[in-house]
């Protein structure tokens, strides 16, 4: 192959058996360094464990982690099942109030005067802060930290839905209004379709704070749940629970954003076809 | 009259308009000038367009202060109605009594909490322009750093609260470095974006002046990341007071994290709100500061 | 009325292109941008580059610039083969890029920095040509203050502020009106008469290369190849008045009759 002469480097030449040399190499080099990074700062905390730097209680090596999480698998799943379930009712009651205020907020002039300056500057406020307030109302059952998330969640869902509803373009608007359409046939045929990426960009960082009070809620009151896990067992000392306990939530957060995904795909779906 | 008919009758008399004639402020309406002479008072006409306009621009300020001030008034009245325990939910004017009363207590715990989350926000603003600069310096940092870097952001940083109490104590370093942690990421992300989005042109026009990569990085490329990093650490000082705040909730002896954690404890609801108020004054100053920060870089660039 | 870069010897150039060709991502999926262009250019000559877009007009002025180098060929400009960027070459582009932050005459004193000359030396220089400009009373003035026309003006002043010998402009007037564009030409041609550079223009203006050049050389469509070396016969200095004239248009159907060769059947030219 003529084009294998021009190639010098190994990632060349591997990119040249699979076609265009230099955008083929560049594609291998940007997917392999940053893995081969990753596995090297992997390496680097096991030597530097091994070589007794850190005591083992603040650096656990890697490969203690890693048995922990094999070992306690089934203990740990159940705890991030509480937490998954927990984030799941949180966010879908506050993507479901949200987008409904949303949509009320578009409807009704008079709403959405009344209420999106007072959601806006809602959002000053560190509701972060009044995670002790929430255990205090409801208690250290899980209500609690659903209704943190619920409320953490709320605002910028709420937000960014109104912006997308509002913001459709008015000429087709004005189209639809000539077309003699009702508001609410405005609404679902051409509001909703071109608003939904607003408000998926608006679900997926509702999500992110569900996930972040419930994980909260679950340091200050309970006794249950990953961030329970987390902070107990970084009180006792136990850092490669705690670390572990960590890897179960990114499993949480990834499977939880994974359905928000599918959802976005479908809904985009079926307004596409049937818009 | 409501507004909508004054407006209406607005209308009208702009469509045939009243003409003004002979000193100002003396307006004849044509049908007046048909017959005998007949002086109108300019007054008439003029008032209910200015009121109907003045009404349409300012309803929705009216509207939503007045729904807020009506709301805090119901729950005043609620609460005094119901005789509510203050335990559960305290009137605002309690609030602000409370507030009053503790500003001590208060006082003494803003700093804590505020002055280690702007050290960690300081820390983070120059270690993640550091950063950025370094990796915008190296291509091979950059492709080996950067997107491990936006995978990290998949675990909700807070989870690590924990883990920095037990590596660096129950004290100050903790939360400053979780601080710092929290904060840094936007940073990175935001001005590594900006130095790279330089325009091309730009940059080959220095590239045809021999610029060195210093130079370019230096004149050209950190002037027009600046904006990048201006909206980034409007980001950052928030998610600095949030981060300080949670570490405090899982141990400190002292801020506001602290403060409202104990309240809880005791069910002093109106000491936690009040709290939070001084959080809120607190975070508004911090975000004020950049916001304003923000606008001289918007002025720099001509604007 | 042709001229040929035969008749240019190689000791007579300035700018000298020699079988220069280009090719991107070589291997079964290639594209041939360039395919042999030969051209020369004299001391003090200044020659538009005419062409349909994509036929390749740009990638070669990037390459006299220094900054693109030929798959094939060579390129010298002043006795010496071009290698990379050059200290005396002064560049220009569609877009005025003045950095935003920095007012006219900052921006016109910018290759002063780069080039980590005394500012002191230059400085009444970039107030002379910004005040030649017409812009005596916008020194001071950020871009976002000025207008598309009035910042190209400023963009010449910084190609000019640091007396290169050659000056390069890749469409530096495409994005203006018609109106700022015809006296953004009469503001080049002014300068250009006072200051006697060595010139290569790249246009797809027909009109604007004849009135600006001494000689306009033809691309064809993508790969690029020169099919046409065309003296242009007005004397300096040129008014605008000779745009009207017979001959100018003469000169202008020529060329015109030129490009549409090279285009497949169907398409228009410029």
């Amino acid at each position: 192959m003529a084009s294998l002469r021009h190639s010098e480097s190994p990632f060349a030449a591997i990119g040249a058996l699979l076609g265009s040399v230099e955008y083929r190499a560049a594609a291998f080099r940007m997917v392999a360094l940053p893995l081969l990074t990753a596995a090297g700062v992997i390496w680097m905390w096991d030597r530097t464990v091994d070589a007794g730097l850190f005591p083992t209680v603040m650096l656990p090596p890697p490969a203690d982690v890693v048995n922990m999480l094999v070992a306690q698998s089934g203990f740990m799943l159940g705890h991030a099942e509480k937490t998954f379930y927990e984030c799941l009712a949180g966010f879908v009651i506050a993507a479901l109030t949200g987008v409904g205020l949303a949509t009320l907020i578009t409807v009704s002039r008079i709403c959405r005067e009344m209420l999106y300056p007072n959601l806006v500057l809602f959002q000053l406020i560190p509701t972060i802060a009044l995670g002790p307030l929430f255990a205090l109302w409801f208690g250290v059952g899980p209500q609690s930290r659903l209704f943190y998330a619920m409320c953490l969640a709320l605002f910028p869902i709420v937000v960014a839905s109104s912006t997308g509803l509002m913001n459709t373009s008015p000429y087709f608007v004005r189209l639809c209004e000539s077309l003699t359409a009702s508001r609410w046939q405005i609404l679902f045929r051409v509001r909703f379709p071109f608003a939904l990426p607003h408000i998926f960009t608006g679900l997926r960082i509702g999500l992110t704070l569900a996930i972040i009070g419930v994980v909260v809620g679950e340091f200050i009151t309970a006794q249950s749940g990953i961030g329970y896990l987390i902070s107990y067992a970084s009180s006792g000392m136990e850092t490669a629970t705690a670390l572990a306990a960590i890897l179960f939530l990114l499993g949480v957060g990834m499977v939880l954003f994974l359905m928000l995904m599918v959802l976005e795909l479908v809904l985009n779906y079926l307004f596409s076809t049937h818009g | 009259m409501n507004a909508r008919a004054l407006a209406v009758a607005d209308l009208d008399t702009l469509a045939t308009g009243p003409e003004t004639d002979g000193p100002a402020g003396i307006v004849t309406t044509p049908q007046a000038a048909t017959g005998p002479a007949a002086v109108v008072p300019a007054a008439a006409p003029v008032q209910p367009l200015r009121l109907a306009g003045l009404w349409r621009q300012f309803r929705p300020t009216v509207l939503s202060t007045g729904f807020g001030l009506f709301m805090l008034a119901l729950w005043e009245f609620l609460v005094w109605v119901t005789d509510y325990p203050p335990a559960i939910l305290p009137s605002p004017t309690a609030i602000l009594a409370t507030m009053f009363a503790h500003r001590e207590l208060l006082l003494t715990n803003m700093p804590p909490t505020a002055g280690v989350a702007l050290g960690g926000f300081f820390i983070a603003t120059f270690a993640g322009v550091a950063i950025a600069v370094a990796m915008t310096w190296s291509k091979y940092l950059k492709e080996a750093f950067y997107p491990n870097i936006i995978a990290f952001q998949i675990v909700p940083k807070i989870a690590w609260a924990p883990m920095f109490i037990l590596w660096l104590g129950i004290d100050t370093e903790s939360r400053l470095g979780f601080a710092t942690f929290i904060s840094i990421f936007p940073i990175i992300i935001s001005m590594t974006t900006g130095l790279q989005s330089t325009d091309r042109s730009m940059l080959m026009l220095c590239r045809s002046l021999t610029a060195s990569k210093w130079q370019m990085l230096v004149h050209v490329r950190f002037p027009y990341a600046l904006p990048f990093l201006f909206s980034a650490m409007k980001i950052s000082i928030t998610l600095a007071m949030i981060g300080v705040i949670v570490a405090e909730f899982i141990t400190s002896q002292r801020g506001l994290g602290f403060v409202i954690l104990t309240a809880a404890g005791r069910a002093e609801t109106d000491l936690i709100m009040a709290a939070v108020l001084v959080l809120i004054v607190v975070g508004l100053a911090f975000y004020g500061v950049v916001a304003f920060g923000t606008w001289l870089v918007d002025r720099w660039f001509g604007r | 009325m042709t001229g040929s870069s035969t008749t240019i010897s190689r000791a007579d150039a300035y700018v000298n292109v020699d079988g220069v060709r280009k090719i991107y991502n070589p291997g079964p999926k290639q594209v041939e941008a360039l395919a042999e262009v030969h051209c020369r250019v004299r001391e003090g000559e200044f020659v538009s580059l005419l062409g349909p877009s994509g036929c390749g007009k740009s990638t070669l002025l990037m390459m006299v610039a220094g900054l693109e180098t030929p798959s094939i060929g060579r390129i010298d400009v002043g006795g010496r083969a071009m290698e990379g960027p050059r200290e005396d070459i002064g560049l220009m582009f569609q877009d005025p890029t003045l950095l935003p932050w920095k007012t006219a005459i900052e921006n016109v004193m910018f290759p002063i920095t780069i080039l980590r000359r005394p500012k002191n030396e230059y400085r009444d220089a970039a107030v002379a040509l910004l005040t030649q400009v017409g812009l005596g009373d916008f020194l001071d003035r950020k871009p976002a203050q000025l207008s598309g026309g009035m910042r190209q003006r400023v963009a010449i002043c910084r190609a000019l502020v640091y007396d290169p010998s050659l000056l390069l402009m890749d469409e530096p007037f495409s994005a203006l009106d018609a109106i700022t564009r015809d006296e953004m030409n009469q503001v080049l041609m002014n300068m250009w008469q006072e200051f006697r550079k060595t010139g290569l223009f790249v246009t797809h203006s027909i009109r604007e290369s004849v009135f600006l050049s001494d000689r306009v050389l033809v691309m064809s469509a993508r790969p690029g190849r020169i099919v046409a070396d065309v003296t242009i016969p007005f004397a300096r200095p040129r008014d605008f008045s000779i745009v009207e004239g017979r001959e100018f248009n003469e000169i202008c159907a020529y060329l015109r009759s030129k490009i549409s060769e090279q285009e497949p059947t169907g398409a228009k030219a410029a």
